[in-house]
């Protein structure tokens, strides 16, 4: 069928990025770590990662990615699952820059964004969101940006999932073959209902919340009792990869 | 007390599409009202007036006595538990014990208490176990269940359900009744469901297609077949 290839990716993409932000349940030594001090370690190893273009320091730093990558115990199936499509994706952008700078550029490029975005996959694979946006309160982030961040947490998986459903409901009632021309002109229509319905379902979760008491008001999260040794520990650690970084 | 006091309430949608015409009607203190219509009657609108959530476009309205504003918002939300039809719209946290802990949480409730206060609600609906999942990993009448355990958090003085019985197996079903049963507040529930208007409600409140108020009465209006032929339920 003509359709499929294409509809079979959105279907993917769709359940892909529905679950993108949720944390798995893992058990991670990391955890140990206090989530205010983790979000600065990991902010750190991020900015390593995005302001060099030497080879020697992106390696240095992916040694790095690949040991937390084993102290952390994350399972590798989901991390996997999110960074797989990265390098793709970041590598199809910088294509241009083949040619106007240089193949190395690109791949060089490429690889320092996929290791920043790994760290953050890694951050967010053990920690709970609602902790991720305390830090951020607690660091005095100006509050429009928390709630900004917080808004599009929610309401990815709503997006998705109705994209899913719009799918789903489509393929259950389709019989034939079409041309490419009337499958162009279906998948405008589609992603207008999408963006309508995604409108709609959104009002209505805004009016839920209402209904239950939304006033604005950041949750009052207890963080993990703060345990001095393990965060003295992981921040040892990234003093000794920021001071590696600089010698190399 | 009057609980509901709605004087020739209208409600139109953005587009122009009227969704409940001139509507009149009292509800007092401990009534139990069913809004019976069929689909697209405007049961939905009325209930989201009723609960604060929606203005009308013209007319009255008083809950608790009061009109719907500003500085009575908070009083509203603390007082009015609502239930959605469609749980996927009700559901909008990362956990299932997030999702309890939301109203609490919201009005200030200590976590301590919170936690104390929605455990009572997770035993009875059986869903304590559910509390790390993800509510959209749920099934349908988990959902409602969890949905449900949300909105009675403050025990409300009025406890407004859309379709509560909608896309549930038996067993949860019979809970949920179980619990309407024993419930001692004011209670609005739409539904289409005659059998399930017999067990819960002592007032009955009939809807017609062209989204007007039909008739009011006990429960013996459920006889009554000329009237209910006319609202479309049989």
């Amino acid at each position: 069928m003509k359709y499929e290839p294409v509809e079979a990716l959105l279907k993917s993409a769709s359940q892909y990025f529905e679950v993108f932000f949720i944390q798995e349940n893992v058990k991670s030594p990391i955890r140990l770590v206090d989530t205010r001090v983790g979000l600065i370690g990991f902010l750190i190893l991020v900015l390593l990662s995005i302001t060099t273009f030497s080879p020697n320091k992106l390696f240095f730093i992916f040694f790095i990615l690949l040991l937390l990558i084993i102290a952390s115990q994350i399972p590798l199936g989901p991390y996997f699952r999110r960074v797989g499509l990265m390098p793709l994706f970041i590598f199809t952008i910088m294509l241009p820059q083949v040619f106007i700078s240089s193949l190395d550029y690109a791949i060089l490029f490429t690889f320092r964004v996929c290791l920043a975005v790994s760290f953050l996959i890694i951050f967010t694979l053990i920690t709970p969101f609602k902790e991720i946006l305390s830090s951020l309160r607690f660091y005095k982030i100006p509050e429009i940006l928390v709630l900004t961040l917080s808004f599009t947490y929610s309401y990815t998986y709503l997006v998705f999932n109705e994209l899913y459903r719009i799918l789903i409901a489509r393929e259950s009632r389709r019989f034939n073959n079409k041309s490419y021309r009337k499958i162009w002109n279906e998948g405008g229509e589609l992603l207008g209902m999408f963006f309508i319905k995604v409108y709609e379902r959104g009002e209505n979760i805004h009016l839920a919340r209402i209904s239950r008491g939304y006033s604005n008001m950041p949750y009052p999260v207890k963080f993990v009792k703060f345990n001095l040794m393990p965060n003295i520990i992981f921040m040892t650690f990234i003093a000794f990869v920021t001071v590696g970084w600089m010698i190399l | 007390m009057k609980i509901i006091e709605a004087k020739n309430i209208e409600y139109a949608y953005p587009d122009k599409t009227m969704g409940i015409k001139n509507f009149t009607l009292n509800i007092e203190e401990y009534e139990r009202v069913v809004l019976l219509g069929s689909n697209g009657c405007g049961k939905s609108t009325l209930l989201k007036i009723f609960a604060g959530l929606i203005k009308p476009t013209s007319g009255n309205i008083k809950i608790f006595e009061k009109d719907i504003t500003k500085d009575n918002y908070l009083y509203f939300r603390e007082n009015i538990g609502f239930l959605f039809q469609n749980p996927d719209d009700f559901l909008f946290n990362p956990t299932v014990e997030d999702e309890l802990l939301y109203t609490p949480m919201q009005l200030g409730i200590s976590n301590k208490e919170a936690k104390a206060l929605i455990s009572k609600n997770a035993n009875y609906f059986g869903i304590k176990k559910l509390y790390e999942k993800p509510p959209f990993r749920l099934s349908g009448g988990e959902k409602k269940r969890v949905a449900l355990a949300c909105v009675l958090q403050l025990n409300p003085k009025l406890l407004i359900l859309d379709e509560p019985t909608s896309n549930i197996d038996g067993k949860t079903r019979k809970r949920i009744l179980e619990f309407l049963d024993q419930y001692r507040g004011t209670m609005i529930v739409s539904t289409h469901e005659i059998d399930f208007v017999r067990k819960i409600s002592n007032k009955v409140v009939l809807l017609s297609p062209k989204k007007e108020l039909l008739k009011v009465g006990g429960i013996e209006l459920l006889e009554d077949t000329k009237y209910l032929e006319v609202a479309e339920i049989i």
